[in-house]
């Protein structure tokens, strides 16, 4: 756990650093950032919403503000690391109009009553071994800003202070989020073991 | 086999990420939401039952050029009352949450619920149509409550790291400048903003 929050995480157990768009700076194109986010922007909106059709229009509407806001972009290499904000946050208002909807105020409680049909429809078209099933079930046990932060550090590849910054919280916050996290899915992924 | 947890999940993650497609490039104009479609219409509507209504009370007096008068009232009246409701929950979130003890958690939690504020005022805006004259409007001020959002961070810092005396003062500065965010909706008659 140290040191997947201290930021000494090896690169190699992560799936890899977000492909930063290698365009010159002023010269990247929406296509472009399109091409080199998108699909990995999916991947991860798919674990985080558990809803292949949810993740899509989280994804369409975080590039449809980014192409509104693209001229005022100065630093066109900072348009991924904007589109991952967005993105995210879009994500975390899903959840809470779904809470809402739900009508549950126990956050834990609606996540877990929520997970065997989350796992059912992530899994529905995507080739899913069963102790990948499991980790994902237990993903969705977590709190939203817990599984965040997991997703971004584990699939998106991304240091403390990126993570911080795409959530909007301070560094040691994030450090504590992922200590909580991973500390949890061990207990839950030895408890199913 | 006794993989770690850490190895569990990026074994998960390399399974989706291996079996998704994003697509190749769409279209992102953005897509109108249900109730924009429906006060779309419901103002349509407005406009041709009140022209009606005029050309009708009018009978044979002279035709006069309809201006754009009604369409302009018409956006803007949808626009001033998703601001009036931006500055409403932003309003509920500033009368009920305070640091009622000067600790690092009384801060923290007024900094995760004024951030869920701002979080919610800046969606509410960004749904909206734009007023007419001023379509980027909603985004400026938008920009403006993501700064205040930002500078919350350096507040959370503070608390967590029992800096109370920063802390503070930074909570000193977030209500005014959420307020000052929000004037430029004031000044485009949303009253709930003054």
């Amino acid at each position: 756990v140290s040191a997947v929050v201290s930021g000494r995480l090896s690169p190699s157990i992560m799936i890899g650093a977000v492909d930063a768009p290698d365009a010159a700076t002023g010269s990247l194109s929406l296509e472009e950032l399109y091409r080199s986010e998108a699909r990995r922007l999916l991947g991860m909106l798919c674990v985080l919403l558990g809803d292949r059709s949810e993740a899509e229009d989280v994804l369409q509407e975080a590039f449809a503000r980014v192409h509104r806001s693209w001229d005022r972009i100065q630093d066109r290499d900072r348009a991924a690391a904007y589109l991952r904000s967005t993105a995210f946050n879009l994500a975390r208002s899903t959840w809470r109009r779904r809470r809402r909807r739900s009508g549950t105020i126990d956050r834990r409680q609606s996540d877990e009553a929520h997970s065997s049909s989350v796992v059912d429809v992530v899994v529905d078209g995507l080739m899913l071994r069963e102790d990948q099933r499991a980790v994902l079930a237990a993903l969705r046990t977590l709190p939203d800003r817990q599984r965040a932060c997991v997703v971004l550090r584990f699939y998106g590849g991304a240091g403390i202070d990126e993570i911080g910054a795409t959530l909007g919280i301070a560094p040691n916050s994030v450090k504590t989020h992922l200590q909580r996290a991973m500390s949890h899915l061990r207990s839950e992924l030895e408890a199913t073991r | 086999v006794n993989e770690s947890t850490e190895d569990r999940l990026v074994d998960l993650f390399r399974a989706v990420d291996g079996q998704i497609d994003a697509g190749p490039f769409p279209s992102f104009a953005p897509r109108p939401r249900r109730w924009q479609i429906i006060a779309m219409a419901a103002s349509v509507l407005a406009i041709v039952a009140g022209a009606w209504v005029v050309l009708a009370d009018r009978g044979d007096a002279p035709m006069t050029p309809v201006s754009d008068r009604p369409t302009t009232q018409a956006d803007d009246s949808l626009f001033v009352a998703a601001a009036d409701e931006t500055c409403r929950r932003l309003d509920r979130a500033r009368n009920g949450v305070a640091p009622r003890f000067r600790t690092s958690e009384a801060y923290l939690v007024v900094v995760e619920s004024r951030r869920m504020a701002i979080d919610e005022a800046v969606e509410r805006l960004l749904e909206t149509t734009p007023p007419v004259g001023d379509v980027s409007l909603p985004s400026r001020v938008a920009d403006e409550l993501r700064e205040v959002r930002a500078g919350l961070v350096q507040l959370e810092q503070a608390a967590a790291d029992a800096r109370l005396d920063d802390a503070a003062t930074q909570w000193s500065r977030v209500d005014p400048a959420i307020d000052r965010a929000v004037e430029a909706l004031a000044e485009r008659g949303a009253t709930a903003c003054d």
